[in-house]
């Protein structure tokens, strides 16, 4: 259902983008009225020589028959309409390029004037719909995930956490040569920050579909303040001050348990 | 929750010690760094036409400075240093889009003239609002979304190898030769030389290869290049179709940025892939949505220009604010524990809310007074506003202005968060047409002061928000980080004003500059980016210093902008798409694939690589692995392209 999802979004965007790129395209098949007061915003047309074969520049590329900013008087949609024709009856083959299929660019948005507005309409649906699926698709998930025992990983990756924290802070304390100690606190914070990485924060998505956005933001916040503590306790052991690396150690090992009764609590 | 105290206990008949972090000597360093880099930085941006984000520079820079020759830096000191640098140096990407726009305009900005200062005074309160507005996110992005910045991590990188080991440290070093080996072909044909006919010409790079196609679509006589300076065309080399570009820029530091961001950057590549593979073919094949006449080789550019860039825009601006709903109750959370920890045991680790709605408050007014006082705009009638009295348009002006800055900033920083880039120059671009409209076609110097505390502001914020993700990675105490750069962020928009101003009278006493250009096309500061923007602001009918005169005189009629030129039915759609993208599980997948839209496809290529090599690395040797050794890496191609970078820059303005 997830995977139907996604695939409905993505192709409700692409049709979406194309449509909403049409915009400011207009049909010269409407009455002269539609295009009163309107500029093109885009060269439109194809100039032809006598022989009805578009003119070509110097380095191969076709002329256009109306430049950029060229009003749309009704003289004006007269040779667009007959260019037109003439390019339908007899469409050029110029190696590189496109010959126009009689739409043009206009500066003004209208409703009235805009064909794919039904596609638009339409995409919108689709991604409304698409991200239904995607949502019960994870909702699903998260009863999966309760069911599975997923939550108890977490809480075991943080316990851990919390008992490596107490260990190398009470390890310190108890050291004769603290700053001897100062190298194993740096790789044993080195080697925790990347444990956390693999067994917890890898699986943030489980804790997003199993706790509210308010509820995973406290655990959040508060697992970040842990995580701050033990960067700080191993950037003061890299400089020498096992006074600080040992607070921060010992402040790191306390918000741990309170991101633990948080988890606790919100599952 | 009892977080942190400055002076750690020591034990009994031992003194306590006071970590070293907020010194004398790095805030000292990191200001001379921030006021040497900024100011090298806005002449260079005006010379080469981009700028370049100075926050790996002065880490390395503090780092040398502090631990190698002061010998006592530590890595948090180190990073105080940097946020210092950075602070005072990033405002200038704000000022160098535009204020260069009035000059070319005509308008006389003179250090004795009030609007020189009104303009400065505006980038400072830009640049205060930016942080002050971010820094209640910082939970959020940093701590709640856990956002990469990869460049805040490439800096955490390099401040945590003292501890790393020599083997990582190693890998950093390996990672910076590698990407500055790679990038410096890249960058060395900025070099001007001069040739023995006395010609000038340029280094030889990448280009000077010679590896060229056996095809011509351009029609200018030469074959195409499959290895330019700058890029690497597959397309060209596997004969793809002319409007499908394939196109690699050749840039580590794009590299390991994907690398760094990992699998949620695919959704960039995914976007990418959108406008450039699928979007374009079939608006040129089948849709005929391109001007007549255009070659299919020119239509990544052309479809870049007509539509993805406004959609991106618009996208960008719609999925961030169903960011923004769908985060609310994370953002209440978040704010719910800044405002708790006022007066509490916590109250030392963040900067509390008081002290934020007063430096907010203090930027709203500034920004009124400066709107108010900025000569050009009173009384015009052909804006949205003409109606109302003075008073009244300069606080809709200026509550606009805050409105959109605290809104851009998310933006940006979001962006910056998850992929490093941020498009600064679409946001201004907007804003100094909306202020157009508003506030009259005479207004152009109230809607480029907007434009340009807007742009300080984004930029600051996400620089702050960078900086702080790099605080996190080390540990430092975020209310040193926020206060510290609060404190002397101020000082950047003054330091790029005056040099601007420097540099306006060396061209204007250039005897070769007979015309008297002050800045601009003619000059040797051609100020690229600010072309861009004035091309946009004439487009809306914004009116230059001559042209005020004379309406003023009566000579010409005062029609008043009609912004037709924007197409803003694209904006809107656009956020109507990236609204709704965010409906699904992920909310910021409008801000991704908009951003992706919205920059040129090499880049995201490149990008896009790195996010791929992450998911193939991560799966053989396992994620440890990538954040262990990967990371680190990367960390050092984007230090050693920001690092080549600058030192060719360095050369190029020297050398001129």
């Amino acid at each position: 259902m997830r995977l139907a999802g996604n695939l409905l979004v993505a192709l409700s965007l692409i049709a979406g983008v194309l449509s909403a790129a049409t915009a400011y395209q207009v049909s010269l098949d409407h009455g002269n009225e539609v295009y009163e007061g309107l500029v093109l915003t885009a060269a439109a047309g194809l100039r032809l020589d006598q022989d009805g074969k578009p003119v070509l520049s110097d380095k191969g590329a076709p002329e256009p028959l109306l430049v950029l900013g060229s009003p749309l008087t009704s003289d004006n949609l007269k040779k667009l309409r007959a260019n037109q024709k003439a390019l339908a009856a007899n469409p050029p083959e110029i190696p590189g390029y496109r010959v126009p299929n009689g739409k043009i660019r206009v500066q003004k948005f209208s409703f009235a004037r805009w064909d794919q507005s039904w596609i638009f309409a339409c995409s919108v649906g689709g991604m409304i719909l698409g991200a239904g699926l995607v949502r019960t698709a994870a909702s699903r998930q998260a009863t999966v995930h309760r069911e599975s025992g997923k939550s108890e990983d977490l809480l075991k990756a943080l316990r851990d956490a919390r008992q490596r924290l107490s260990q190398l802070q009470q390890h310190l304390d108890s050291a004769g040569d603290k700053i001897a100690e100062l190298p194993h606190v740096v790789d044993d914070l080195s080697q925790l920050a990347g444990d956390l990485q693999v067994n917890f924060l890898d699986h943030l998505e489980v804790i997003r579909s199993l706790l509210s956005t308010g509820k995973m933001a406290e655990v959040m916040e508060s697992y970040a303040v842990a995580e701050r503590f033990s960067n700080r306790a191993r950037s003061t052991a890299v400089d020498q001050d096992p006074y600080e690396s040992e607070r921060c150690l010992a402040a790191a090992a306390e918000r741990m348990s309170h991101t633990i009764e948080l988890l606790e609590q919100s599952l | 929750m009892s977080d942190t105290t400055e002076t750690s206990p020591a034990p009994q008949g031992e003194t306590p010690t006071q970590h070293r972090e907020v010194t004398a000597e790095a805030v000292i360093v990191g200001l001379l760094v921030g006021i040497i880099m900024n100011a090298s930085i806005t002449y260079a941006a005006l010379k080469i036409g981009f700028g370049i984000g100075g926050s790996t520079i002065a880490a390395i820079v503090g780092f040398g400075v502090l631990r190698g020759l002061l010998r006592k830096g530590t890595i948090l000191e180190t990073n105080i240093c940097q946020t210092v640098a950075s602070a005072v140096n990033i405002p200038n990407a704000g000022i160098v889009f535009t204020v260069p726009v009035l000059f070319m305009l005509g308008y006389d900005l003179s250090i004795s003239g009030k609007d020189f200062w009104i303009i400065g005074f505006a980038g400072v309160v830009g640049a205060v609002l930016g942080c002050a507005f971010i820094i209640p996110l910082r939970k959020q992005m940093i701590e709640i979304d856990r956002l990469r910045f990869p460049t805040g991590t490439a800096v955490a990188e390099i401040l945590k190898s003292p501890g790393a080991g020599s083997g990582k440290s190693m890998v950093l070093l390996a990672g910076c030769l590698i990407g500055a080996v790679v990038y410096l072909p890249a960058g060395l044909p900025q070099i001007p030389v001069s040739n023995d006919d006395g010609t000038v010409g340029n280094l030889p790079g990448y280009g000077s290869i010679g590896w060229v196609s056996d095809v011509d679509r351009n029609g200018d006589g030469k074959n195409d290049a499959i290895l330019s300076d700058h890029n690497f065309d597959a397309g060209l080399l596997f004969g793809l179709p002319d409007e499908v570009l394939l196109l690699l820029a050749i840039s580590p530091l794009s590299l390991g940025a994907g690398f760094v961001t990992g699998r949620p950057g695919l959704m960039v590549l995914a976007g990418g892939i959108l406008a450039y593979f699928v979007i374009n073919p079939i608006a040129f094949n089948y849709l005929d949505l391109m001007p007549a006449g255009t070659a299919a080789w020119d239509v990544p550019n052309i479809g870049r220009i007509q539509f993805n860039r406004p959609i991106g825009i618009g996208m960008l601006v719609g999925g961030a604010m169903m960011g923004v709903l769908f985060s609310l109750p994370a953002m209440k959370a978040a704010l719910k524990s800044i405002a708790g920890a006022r007066g509490g045991a916590a109250d030392s680790d963040e900067l509390g809310l008081k002290p934020l709605g007063l430096a907010i408050f203090a930027g709203l007014i500034g920004l009124f007074l400066a709107t108010m006082l900025v000569s050009g705009e009173s009384n015009d009638p052909t804006g949205l506003l003409s109606g109302l009295p003075s008073f009244a348009q300069g606080m809709i002006i200026a509550a606009f202005g805050g409105l959109w800055i605290w809104f851009a900033g998310i933006i940006i920083a979001q962006c910056t968060g998850m992929t490093d880039w941020s498009p600064i120059s679409g946001i201004a671009l907007l804003t100094v047409v909306l202020v157009l409209l508003l506030g009259g076609k005479q207004s152009v110097v109230g809607a480029v002061m907007i434009g340009a505390a807007l742009c300080v502001s984004v930029s600051c914020a996400a620089d702050m928000v960078q900086d702080l993700k790099t605080g996190h990675l080390v540990g430092s105490i975020p209310r040193k980080q926020q206060s510290i750069e609060l404190a002397v962020t101020g000082i950047g928009p003054i330091i790029s004003m005056l040099v601007i101003l420097v540099i306006v009278q060396a061209n204007l006493r250039d005897p070769k500059n007979v015309d008297q250009i002050p800045i601009g096309a003619g000059t040797s500061t051609e100020a690229p980016q600010s072309q861009a923007l004035m091309a946009v602001v004439k487009g809306v009918g914004g009116l230059s210093k001559e042209d005020l005169d004379k309406q003023k005189a009566g000579g010409i009629a005062n029609t008043g902008p009609t912004g037709e030129e924007m197409p803003y039915t694209l904006y809107g759609f656009g956020a109507a798409l990236g609204g709704l993208l965010g409906l699904g599980g992920f909310p910021g997948l409008g801000v991704l694939v908009g951003l992706s839209m919205y920059l040129p496809i090499h880049y995201i290529l490149t990008y896009g690589i790195g996010c791929v090599i992450y998911m193939i690395v991560a799966r053989v040797k396992g994620k440890v692995w990538c954040e262990e050794w990967g990371v680190p890496f990367c960390a050092g191609l984007i230090v050693g392209e920001a690092v080549t970078s600058i030192v060719i820059s360095a050369i190029v303005v020297i050398s001129s």
